[in-house]
């Protein structure tokens, strides 16, 4: 159902700009240069009249042709977009895959044989990186079913403190033994209006986040808490920061900050895209403090749910 | 990997340095250029890449382009610019031809995409490292007064016996001696034989520049060869 909705979005889309071109600009043109015609012979009965006219006539078309060019260049920009997200998936595809590929074709040819704890440390490795496959491509379902539709979430009111801690686990599997200091600590039990798998999602994304925003000696924490009737899920990192003038900007779709906080790690530049619109999506709503070169905070509110409340 | 030509000297194994910001992947290429008897190197992040790359005197840098800190199309060019000759391969996820046509023409000499082969790529590092010994082998011999120095073995010899030099005193001399009569200031001889970031004074220069003497000229007060220019630097006359 929703693949057909937006192929005819798509379709009519197209349509517009053709009929505003060929049913709109095209009459409206014709009409001026009429106009304009009939006045330079004098043939015009009424001049003022006919001069209103072709003044009127003038305006609308460029207005149209303003039109069309909005248009257009929003259906290249789309196109962009799209082609952007590709090649950016496409990075975080291959990143895994070509480690998977390394550590099987470093055991196919033998080379570690003769050392077995090594020859199981390059399986860990395989393992987790279709971990990483995993993750990265079901970033990009999420974030094809979000651009489309807003009410798959099946909410219930409950404490969140599960999704969190799935989240950090799924989180750990991703990860070498000792990469990364990570700490749990979930306070509050209120429950909350939420989709679990959409707030592990959302957990999820910071987490990865912070640990591609880190680099050495990674600490990063994630707590649950309750403050002034709300529910905050934080995740906090020690690393590179974000600039002042990036803060409004990172939860914009396929943005990516620069690279002037040596921060600039590869992706798609959708994991914060994201978050926002799946946290956005259950009424809550998604901050950040950061100090650069320090490390930075993400924090999720949600609204404590109401006695007895139901979605 | 073949062995070493009967040449070279000692049997130094080629280094080669890794410069790539995914643990797994660097990891995995460090094990397996060890296994392949190379000695590997590894940078996980651009600002660490670039400063070894001049400080490691590496024989090859294997190269990923999006690095946080400055990207590998950016070190590349920074090591062009500052004419450091060491080959690079870069490995890439990037796999149009503009971005590889980029790379090779910004100085790279081999370009591969990720996911790659392995075999290819210790074939091509091979090739690579190969075709490196074998002009380092073509280069004729500098010869100025009685000092002869031989790039092929990275040999020095004074009235045809063997000066036993450091690698900094070798590669101070080679400096010099390829462009004799050229001016070279302190500053100059540092960047581009001690290498960026180097936290070292232009005395260090002095310093080399004096043992140089004592190992190589007859009256080492009153030098024939490494002549001071006063208030710029240091030339070599043959």
């Amino acid at each position: 159902m929703a693949r057909f909705r937006n192929r005819t979005r798509s379709l009519s889309f197209t349509r517009l700009i053709v009929f505003l071109a060929v049913g709109v600009l095209l009459p409206v043109l014709l009409s001026s240069v009429v106009g304009i015609v009939s006045l330079a012979r004098g043939e015009s009965s009424d001049p003022i009249v006919t001069g209103v006219l072709v003044l009127s006539f003038a305006a609308a078309a460029i207005g149209g042709a303003l039109t069309v060019s909005v248009l257009l260049g929003r259906r290249a920009r789309l196109a962009r977009l799209q082609a952007d997200l590709l090649a950016n998936v496409s990075h975080d595809l291959r990143t895994p895959l070509a480690a998977i590929r390394m550590y099987a074709q470093t055991l196919r040819m033998g080379r570690l044989r003769e050392d077995p704890q090594r020859a199981e440390d390059s399986l860990e490795v395989i393992i987790r990186e279709t971990e990483w496959l995993e993750t990265m491509l079901e970033r990009v379902l999420t974030w094809r079913s979000a651009a489309r539709d807003r009410g798959l979430l099946e909410r219930r009111a409950e404490p969140v403190g599960p999704a969190v801690e799935e989240a950090a686990r799924r989180f750990e599997r991703l990860l070498a033994p000792g990469e990364v200091e990570l700490t749990v600590a979930i306070h509050g039990q209120a429950p909350v209006l939420h989709d679990r798998q959409a707030i592990g999602s959302v957990v999820l994304n910071l987490l990865i986040n912070a640990y591609k925003y880190s680099l050495h000696e990674k600490r990063i924490s994630v707590s649950v808490q309750e403050l002034d009737g709300r529910i905050e899920i934080a995740v906090a990192d020690n690393g590179v920061g974000i600039a002042r003038h990036e803060l409004g900007r990172i939860f914009e779709p396929f943005y990516r900050v620069d690279s002037s906080l040596r921060g600039r790690a590869s992706g798609a530049g959708l994991g914060l895209a994201i978050v926002r619109h799946l946290v956005e999506a259950q009424g809550g709503e998604v901050r950040v403090e950061s100090t650069p070169g320090r490390g930075s905070r993400f924090a999720v509110w949600l609204p404590r749910a109401a006695a007895g409340t139901s979605p | 990997m073949k062995e070493p030509g009967a040449q070279e000297r000692a049997a130094r194994p080629p280094i080669v340095l890794v410069i790539e910001d995914d643990r797994a992947l660097r990891e995995g290429l460090l094990l397996n250029f060890e296994l392949h008897g190379y000695r590997a190197l590894g940078a996980a992040d651009g600002e660490e890449g670039l400063r070894q790359a001049f400080d490691a005197r590496a024989d090859l840098i294997v190269l990923d382009v999006m690095l946080p800190g400055f990207s590998g199309l950016e070190i590349l060019a920074e090591l062009r610019e500052k004419r450091v000759d060491v080959p690079v391969l870069i490995l890439s996820a990037q796999d149009t031809l503009r971005h590889k046509v980029a790379g090779l023409d910004l100085g790279a000499d081999d370009y591969l995409t990720k996911p790659f082969e392995l075999p290819e790529l210790l074939a091509r590092t091979d090739a690579i490292l190969r075709r490196r010994r074998m002009a380092r082998q073509a280069e004729p011999k500098i010869a100025f007064g009685e000092v002869v120095i031989d790039p092929a073995g990275c040999q020095v010899s004074l009235r045809g016996r063997g000066v036993a030099l450091s690698q900094k005193e070798y590669e101070l001399l080679c400096l010099l001696a390829r462009a004799p009569g050229r001016v070279f200031s302190r500053g100059e001889i540092l960047d581009r034989v001690w290498g960026f970031g180097f936290e070292g004074t232009a005395r260090t220069v002095d310093n080399f520049i004096l043992t140089l003497r004592q190992k190589l000229e007859a009256d080492p007060s009153t030098p024939r060869h490494l002549k001071t220019v006063r208030q710029v630097g240091y030339r070599l006359d043959p």
